[in-house]
């Protein structure tokens, strides 16, 4: 406890000096200023950085990071802004082999998500005393897909129709079914009004082909080498527009 | 209106509710002369047997094999009244569904059984060696009883023998597992208790009587006045905003702030001490540089437009205001995508303010002339990491996660 109190006698003689630095505002006089940490802001730069949020994964657990730290696989589709991820899991554990192999061998968790621009948001670090903010571009959440469940689905449809059309008793007939429905489904686009903007961009999405991206981990060579590039600031000061007197512009 | 006024008032009408026993009886009553009474319906109480035929069918001693089945399968879909050991449950908060729920959960050891309705999946990778160590703990009290109440209404005593190789995981007992053993357990929600705000002010003032008792009384009261001039500006805004607040809501409020803006500048002075020792050992800075996690920053998005500081700007000092970060970037693209590939972006950056802890623990942030307030945001317990996406190399960098959010707020009053 008297370390305590101790240390607000040892601060006051500093704020007389720090309050001095700031010019002196109102606030200060109240609240004197007992530590500085200089801002460094870099707008632009080669890094595009993205908050990726896992929905399913508890912070507070080290097999989430661990999880994290091992995805095998990356698939982007940048013009859509979707990113795909797959995470092993542990099959040594708690892991259904039956389900697996009903479902044609799932052995990750695909993860998936469409990013969405990022306006004033910033990571923040903390580098030998300086405050380095980075704009982050996007953020998005990554949520599980459950796409092996509609290739199920997808398969079984599939097979059911091609037994159908090749053992069932009236074949012939089907097959002329299936092409009027076909028919008609052209008289009716031909009329149909454009899509709409969701399903445009689902449109958009579907037809974009995924690429694969590699996927380093917190402390590859590769991630320590971007960061290091990211945290070098130039030490000179950057203008900004925004003064006090506009206030008001700041809350568009 | 004479119609009117020779009709009497009704006593007929009213003979059902007040005058019949009086006035009304007579003319009303039934030929035999006795009163109406209202006679209650009786129902002849059924014997033992149509009870029991009617009552649901318990399945009294099921085979060992089954055994399983029926806690693991049964408890998850019927819930406690399924379970048929409900003296284990005594004490427990029981959980309706998940592995754990209904009580127990019993596992196989031995591979290969074809039993694929239980919950928990041991069948298909085996026991773990930590439950088999359950399972050797369990072996002298594998003789369990358990009392349910039968349809009779009598007690029933039930008698189980178990399995030799099944293990019991008793609710009501605490197991120590390791951490590592554990990684791919459930994650329960937490919970969070409420409490009326009558009460928290009850708590709250024998925390503080305790707390004056206590050795650390001055410690307490000393940080509480210095904390006091940020908490008295910040409640002053929310006391003009929003005058319904009662004051119980109003000083929960406030031991909010205090407490947000404590734990802000405890994250930012921690953080400086910890640098400064890195900086004494030499050996391994990097390293220690590397782990460190991020903070996600929420600014206002028009504050941190910047005028380009390099000779380019120069030319176009007439139109300063556009002369965003928008501006800058198409100014690159009309260029050409090849040029923008052949010299990499040109990286800009510099200080742009300072980041203030003052004395009361609030944290500020003066960028350019502006002063932000810094807050707490809310605490998320999803992994966030910042994630650097090269799309000319195809790859993506984990550079860190995301600790905790930091609001900045421009402060409009004086």
């Amino acid at each position: 406890m008297s370390l305590f109190v101790s240390d607000d006698e040892i601060d006051e003689p500093m704020e007389g000096v720090t309050g001095s630095m700031d010019g002196g505002y109102i606030d200060d006089l109240d609240d004197p200023v007992v530590e500085e940490i200089p801002i460094s802001f870099k707008p632009i730069s080669e890094a595009e950085l993205y908050l990726l949020q896992f929905p399913n994964k508890a912070a507070n657990s080290a097999y989430a990071k661990h999880e994290i730290a091992n995805i095998s696989d990356a698939k982007v589709k940048s013009q859509s802004g979707i990113i795909e991820v797959e995470i092993p899991v542990d099959k040594s554990r708690f892991f259904d082999q039956e389900k697996s192999e009903k479902w044609f061998n799932v052995e990750a968790q695909t993860l998936s998500g469409v990013s969405s621009d990022a306006q004033g948001y910033c990571a923040g670090q903390l580098v030998n005393g300086e405050l380095c903010l980075f704009p982050l571009a996007k953020t998005m959440q990554l949520r599980p897909s459950f796409k092996y469940v509609d290739a199920l689905r997808a398969f079984r449809n599939e097979s059911a129709r091609a037994t159908d059309l090749h053992h069932g008793p009236d074949a012939r007939d089907k097959k002329k079914d299936v092409q009027v429905v076909q028919m008609s489904m052209k008289t009716v686009g031909d009329n149909a009004p454009r899509l709409g903007g969701a399903l445009q961009s689902k449109k958009r999405e579907e037809e974009e082909r995924y690429e694969s991206y590699e996927f380093r981990a917190q402390h590859d060579e590769a991630s320590v080498s971007v960061l290091k590039s990211l945290r070098q600031m130039s030490d000179s000061e950057l203008r900004l527009e925004t003064r006090a007197d506009n206030l008001g512009g700041l809350l568009e | 209106m004479s119609g009117f006024s020779n009709i009497t008032p009704s006593k007929d009408r009213l003979n059902s509710i007040s005058r019949r026993p009086a006035s009304v009886s007579g003319a009303n009553s039934p030929a035999n002369g006795k009163p109406l009474k209202f006679r209650p319906k009786v129902v002849a109480r059924r014997t033992k047997e149509e009870r029991d035929a009617d009552a649901p069918v318990t399945i009294s001693e099921p085979s060992a094999s089954d055994s399983n089945k029926q806690r693991g399968g049964a408890s998850v879909r019927g819930g406690v009244r399924g379970s048929r050991r409900r003296g284990g449950l005594a004490g427990t908060h029981v959980v309706s569904a998940g592995p754990l729920s209904g009580g127990f959960v019993s596992i196989k050891s031995g591979n290969g059984s074809t039993n694929s309705s239980s919950f928990v999946k041991s069948e298909s990778s085996g026991t773990p060696d930590y439950l088999k160590q359950l399972i050797s703990k369990n072996k002298e009290g594998s003789r369990s009883r358990s009392v349910s109440v039968g349809p009779g209404g009598e007690e029933e005593e039930e008698e189980f023998i178990e399995d030799e190789g099944t293990a019991l995981i008793d609710m009501n007992k605490e197991y120590e597992l390791e951490e590592s053993e554990t990684l791919l357990f459930p994650v329960r929600a937490p919970r969070h208790e409420h409490v009326e705000y009558s009460e928290a002010a009850a708590n709250d003032a024998v925390e503080k009587s305790e707390t004056n008792e206590s050795e650390t009384a001055s410690e307490v009261e000393s940080r509480s006045a210095s904390l006091q001039p940020q908490g008295s500006i910040a409640i002053d805004q929310i006391a003009d905003e929003e005058e319904s607040l009662n004051p119980l809501q109003f000083k929960e409020e406030q031991d909010r702030l205090l407490d947000d803006s404590e734990k802000l500048s405890k994250l930012f002075t921690s953080r400086i001490k910890i640098k400064t020792e890195q900086d004494v050992d030499m050996d391994h800075p990097p390293k220690l540089d590397i782990r460190e996690d991020f903070l996600f920053f929420q600014l206002p998005k028009s504050l941190l437009r910047y005028q380009q500081p390099t000779e380019e700007t120069t030319g176009q000092d007439d139109n300063d205001n556009d002369n965003d970060m928008a501006i800058v970037e198409d100014e690159e693209n009309p260029a050409g995508l090849e040029e923008v590939k052949k010299e990499p972006v040109k990286e800009v950056s510099g200080r742009v303010g300072k980041l203030r802890v003052h004395k009361s623990g609030k944290v500020t942030m003066k960028i350019g002339d502006v002063i932000l307030d810094v807050t707490r945001g809310g605490a998320s317990t999803l992994v966030q990491e910042i994630v650097n996406v090269d799309h000319e190399k195809k790859q993506l960098h984990n550079l860190g996660f995301v600790q905790e959010k930091v609001i900045a707020t421009p402060r409009l009053y004086p």
